[in-house]
């Protein structure tokens, strides 16, 4: 075994309370270790965002402990943020200046030379992909082109710790996956990731681990593999009641469905007239068998599919992760 | 109420407030004759209407014309227009619109170094507008005494006194346009009192108190002073008051705009 990675941050009991009483974060503990991606996984509203802003001083907290570096934030909020880059979920990109100018304006507040911030500014442009776009106003830009000069924006100060709101909310699948590409080279370069998003993907493709969030508190913890395994399982069937009557699903199951699920084991979500069967906890050579047994009405349509981190949501919360979408 | 854990670190980084402020003078390099040309136009067009027009029928004012006895003033006042409105609706627009603060705080940049940073932005355009004018003014010979020389320096702290009460009154203003309350309540009476197009003597009663807690009236006094080379203690206690409501109104911008962005 090799020592556990240094603990880059250290959040214990973290509450932000607003002065009209309402709850953001609810007593929440986690901790970041070095050179790790964590993703705080949740739905809008869950607390992430918040989490996020405390993390760089700017939200302070009602009670508990936060540490970043073995600093705490609420003393020594600049030596934080002199080692902190931030992508905040609004592009608040300076209007008033060109791409290259937000760079070099930027790398001011980190007290950088004017030589190393040109020469940084001039790899991030290369990194993001934004070379030709050194002279544009930020008004010229596409959605991703903002996303990504944020980005960029955020590495001038050379951060060891990256922190990321919410990365791709907003954008086609082709500039999300220049953005992943990004992610990926920043976690090359040795920096420690921190990200929120309700795209589970995004969460599963990029994260180490992941934090589900729901109502300001941690619902559940772990590597996403894992977590999708143990919560949902490697197959789940999913059933379509939508179209079994004339008005539509019905409000609850047939008893004979439920009774012949419990008396397998089969734990499920019946939520929108879509039925979720989990094959966590199951063998996985006789769990399809199991599925098929399951008695169904009439007109209900059925696929055998893999678990996702929807289903571990769906599963634990009772509700899915992105009503809106 | 809750009681949250505020930062312990509440100084001004200088060094940081400077990168603020480069930060406009860059915008400001980039844009300065849409800028600086409406602010000169504007005190010029006064100055032909009052100064030439009015002055033509107002005879021997106070031992001058009565051009030279409102080009001081009008210096002053433009100073007091030019920051108090870059750092009203300008302040405003890149807190509120832009995000630019929202972007400089998640950097080393602290709230105390952005305020900082405005209110210095704020008192170099005063000052550059009122340098500006005064030049113009000097040219057709308004000022009495060499010691107009001086005016770029009161201008600088008039715009800095002007800045800090304009950043004050954008702390508090819950939307873009309920700034015109702070022209309209704001500036512009200070402008009327500020003792430009008439002696201040003139003045009694409620008016003349009025005058006298007008931040631009001692701004206005100490520029005359120095266009006609009239110092004395009177100077030193104006010079003084500006600096005081500096103090206060920059301490009151600090704790309006930290209570206002951090939360």
């Amino acid at each position: 075994m090799s020592s556990p990675a240094e603990i880059v941050v250290d959040a214990r009991a973290l509450t932000k309370r607003y002065d009209d009483d309402r709850i953001a974060v609810d007593g929440i503990d986690f901790v970041v270790r070095r050179g790790e991606c964590l993703g705080f996984l949740g739905p809008n509203g869950a607390g992430k965002s918040t989490v996020m802003r405390m993390l760089y001083g700017f939200t302070p907290r009602t009670s508990g402990e936060l540490t970043v570096f073995g600093m705490d934030v609420a003393r020594n909020p600049r030596l934080i943020k002199a080692r902190l880059g931030v992508v905040p979920q609004d592009n608040n990109l300076d209007p008033d200046n060109t791409v290259w100018q937000n760079l070099l304006i930027y790398a001011r507040y980190f007290r950088l030379p004017r030589k190393v911030a040109i020469e940084r500014a001039q790899v991030a442009l290369d990194l993001f992909a934004l070379g030709d776009r050194r002279d544009s106003e930020i008004s010229e830009l596409s959605g991703g082109m903002k996303r990504r000069l944020v980005m960029a924006r955020a590495l001038m100060g050379d951060p060891e710790l990256v922190l990321l709101d919410e990365p791709t909310t907003g954008l086609d699948p082709q500039a999300r996956r220049v953005v992943w590409r990004t992610l990926r080279e920043m976690r090359r370069q040795g920096r420690t990731l921190v990200l929120t998003t309700h795209y589970l993907d995004e969460a599963e493709r990029l994260c180490d681990r992941l934090i589900l969030v729901d109502h300001g508190r941690v619902i559940l913890e772990g590597r996403p593999a894992e977590l999708i395994a143990e919560h949902a399982g490697g197959v789940v069937f999913e059933a379509d009641l939508t179209d079994v009557a004339a008005d539509g699903a019905p409000a609850q199951l047939p008893a004979v469905t439920t009774a012949a699920m419990a008396s397998t084991g089969l734990d499920h979500v019946y939520e929108s007239g879509t039925l979720t069967v989990y094959g966590a906890g199951q063998d996985p050579a006789g769990v399809e068998a199991a599925f098929a047994r399951i008695p169904l009405p009439a007109g209900t349509t059925h696929v055998v599919r893999r678990g996702t981190l929807e289903d571990v949501f769906l599963r634990i919360t009772g509700h899915a992760l992105a009503e809106d979408e | 109420m809750t009681t949250d854990t505020v930062p312990a670190d509440r100084t001004v980084d200088l060094a940081l407030a400077r990168a603020v402020w480069q930060r406009n003078r860059d915008v400001f390099a980039r844009l300065w004759t849409w800028l600086l040309i409406p602010n000169v136009v504007d005190v010029c067009l006064s100055m032909l209407a009052l100064g030439l027009g009015l002055g033509a029928s107002v005879s021997d004012f106070g031992g001058t014309g009565y051009a030279e006895f409102i080009a001081p003033g009008l210096v002053a006042c433009s100073a007091m227009f030019s920051a108090g409105f870059e750092c009203s609706y300008g302040t405003y627009y890149r807190m509120d619109k832009q995000r630019t603060f929202d972007a400089m705080v998640a950097t080393p940049v602290q709230i105390e170094d952005v305020v900082l940073g405005e209110l210095f932005y704020g008192a170099v355009r005063g000052a550059v507008s009122a340098t500006a004018i005064a030049i113009i003014f000097g040219a057709f010979g308004l000022f009495g005494s060499w010691w107009a020389l001086l005016l770029p320096l009161v201008a600088f702290v008039t715009a800095f006194m002007v800045a800090a009460l304009a950043v004050t009154a954008a702390s508090v203003s819950p939307m873009l346009e309920t700034l015109g309350y702070w022209v309209s309540f704001g500036i512009f009476p200070m402008y009327w009192l500020s003792g430009t197009f008439y002696d201040a003597g003139e003045l009694d009663g409620t008016l003349a108190a009025l005058q006298q807690v007008s931040p631009a009236y001692h701004a206005v006094t100490v520029a005359r002073d120095a266009a006609t080379s009239s110092f004395g203690m009177h100077t030193v206690a104006n010079v003084a008051v500006m600096l005081g409501i500096s103090v206060l109104c920059t301490w009151s911008a600090i704790v309006l705009m930290r209570r206002r962005l951090i939360r």
